[in-house]
């Protein structure tokens, strides 16, 4: 079969299309910047963006959910019924989707996180190329921007026009659908892309440069510029930490427990029965984090905890940069 | 056991806060089957004394004040105060920057030395305070909550974490990018960032976090071409008790 193509113009038709049978999310322009959203107007849609303010993790972690809910008196409770929407996530960018697929290890493995798991059933990811900015990092932490892992579908940009690669059942059907939208591509090289913001050193050996890094002064210097106000995590694809609160309503014997994105930079975050912080300086916040992207976890194929979106530099209003405090270890 | 007594007393404040509780119609029938409200003196004609929950609004600010706290303090099993005068000593603290008998003659003109009154202060300045549900007016949700915790036997929770969390949470663009300084990143949440989402930035109402790290604020704000005056101001408007502006390491 010889390749196929989409004009920039038929987009719009092609999620139309899919969101007959699909729900269908995407990027959207929110003001200055862009958010994943399920699509109402096709038209919405945009495929040329740098980044989300979050990434797609809202979808399977909320910020905010009810995990249980109770009955004091009747001493009885029920899970939440948790729905798996076919969903096609459609416009992601690889880095994204790798932040997907090291959540699905984080909560696959070990005890399994039933809640998010269920969310991840008849989900359809439908990629497209990027141009990085001045913030993504990708490439040095092992995620070129050719990289297609994950993905049923995957649009490579040229000259207004989209190449469409199927690469998964899912997808060529999918594809197949779309042939009245498609065309032949001239195109089949994959774009020269360069990362303005990279790491000195290449991810492999990078958690061996942990052990003799836990005494250096970039730990204090760092903390010295953040006030600890949670951003970075919270806007991390691969941050997952929870806290768990109990609500029970005023005047009713009904409660619910709900788990909330917590953050590691937080002072309360290590708080324990009788006030003891185990993480209490902020340096040693900074370097939990850093070390728990590229030391303490891994995937199964010793793949760091970060992705590179730079969503942590890019948001930080006090120019913390991830890279740049790498960098000072590397 | 009977129900629990509970009583709302005002001190330096707009009395907004206790106010609401009447906006609760909601709520207001299923709250009086859980307490006995024996004195609240904007909506009962009751005056009672003996209550084991005291909600207290106002910040203490007149050696009246002082002695009125005590006497409820003694009273009260449970103290919370409520809202950000109550809290932190909100706004009524601007003034104690300034010098303090020229605030009583601004005020009280000739008459100023039959006022006495001292630096505004939080409530907790003065007496133990067990807990606190803040900003300026209080959340009348988070009321409920505290409410429901102090009736069930749990210890209310209040956030520590940032507004920043919440905007987050909320998908908010930030109002740095737009060059707005903002107080949200070391402001205590649990407003559901209201004003940010609301596209003004966060004036600090709740207070400021607890692990402030204050040098590093004011980098980020003079970044974003706030003049030392107008930082000081920021600080100033709710959190003027928490902040000492003059010291060394600021100028």
């Amino acid at each position: 079969m010889s390749s196929k193509a989409i004009a920039r113009e038929k987009i719009p038709d092609a999620v139309s299309l899919l969101k007959a049978k699909y729900r269908v999310i995407a990027p959207v322009p929110k003001g200055k910047t862009f958010v994943f959203k399920k699509i109402g107007n096709p038209q919405e849609v945009v495929l040329d963006y740098n980044t989300t303010i979050l990434p797609l993790k809202k979808f399977f972690l909320p910020p905010d959910e009810v995990i249980v809910k109770y009955n004091l008196k009747k001493r009885e409770y029920q899970e939440p019924e948790i729905e798996s929407e076919p969903t096609v996530f459609f416009g992601i960018h690889n880095y994204e989707l790798q932040g997907i697929l090291r959540l699905d290890y984080a909560f696959g493995t070990g005890v399994k996180d039933a809640t998010y798991l269920k969310k991840r059933e008849n989900n359809i990811f439908i990629g497209v190329t990027y141009t990085p900015d001045d913030y993504h990092f990708a490439e040095s932490v092992g995620i070129p921007t050719d990289l297609k892992e994950g993905f049923d579908i995957f649009l490579t940009k040229y000259n207004g026009h989209y190449r469409v690669e199927a690469l998964t059942d899912k997808g060529k059907n999918i594809v197949s659908q779309w042939s009245e939208f498609l065309e032949d591509c001239s195109y089949d090289g994959d774009p020269v892309v360069h990362f303005k913001n990279k790491l000195k050193q290449s991810v492999a050996g990078i958690r061996e440069i942990f052990h003799g890094a836990y005494n250096h002064p970039v730990w204090k210097e760092t903390s010295k510029k953040c006030y600890s106000c949670g951003t970075c995590n919270l806007v991390c694809p691969t941050c997952y930490c929870f806290d768990v609160s109990d609500e029970v309503v005023l005047g009713t014997d009904q409660g619910a427990r709900s788990r909330r994105w917590d953050s590691c930079q937080i002072l309360g975050f290590t708080e324990v029965a009788g006030g003891e912080a185990f993480r209490e300086k902020r340096y040693d916040r900074v370097r939990h984090r850093m070390s728990r992207k590229f030391a303490y976890i891994m995937d199964d194929r010793d793949r760091p905890f970060c992705v590179g979106c730079g969503r942590c530099i890019r948001q930080c209003t006090a120019d913390i940069s991830i890279t740049d405090v790498m960098n000072a270890l590397l | 056991m009977g129900k629990p007594k509970v009583a709302f007393f005002d001190f330096t404040s707009c009395e907004g806060c206790q106010l609401s509780k009447l906006n609760l119609e909601n709520d207001l029938l299923d709250i009086l089957e859980l307490v006995d409200i024996v004195n609240f003196r904007e909506a009962i004609s009751n005056h009672g004394e003996d209550y084991e929950i005291a909600f207290i609004e106002g910040s203490i600010s007149t050696p009246h004040c002082v002695e009125r706290i005590h006497k409820i303090r003694r009273q009260a099993q449970i103290v919370v105060a409520l809202g950000s005068c109550a809290h932190i000593g909100g706004i009524n603290a601007i003034r104690n920057n300034m010098d303090q008998d020229e605030v009583r003659e601004a005020v009280y003109g000739n008459d100023k030395y039959l006022f006495p009154s001292i630096k505004a202060q939080a409530v907790s300045d003065v007496v133990k305070v067990d807990y606190v549900i803040p900003g300026c007016p209080m959340d009348n949700q988070e009321f409920k909550r505290v409410l429901s915790a102090l009736l069930t036997g749990k210890i209310p929770e209040i956030p520590e974490y940032s507004v920043c969390a919440e905007c987050k949470a909320k998908e908010n663009e930030c109002l740095y990018d737009y060059g707005v300084v903002c107080m949200g990143p070391i402001t205590r949440a649990g407003c559901r960032a209201a004003c940010p989402t609301n596209g003004h930035y966060c004036y600090g109402c709740r207070g400021l976090v607890p692990d402030l790290n204050k040098n590093a604020a004011k980098d980020v704000m003079e970044k974003y071409k706030l003049s030392i005056d107008q930082i000081k101001k920021r600080f100033y408007m709710f959190n003027t008790n928490y902040v000492n502006m003059e010291e060394k390491s600021y100028e």
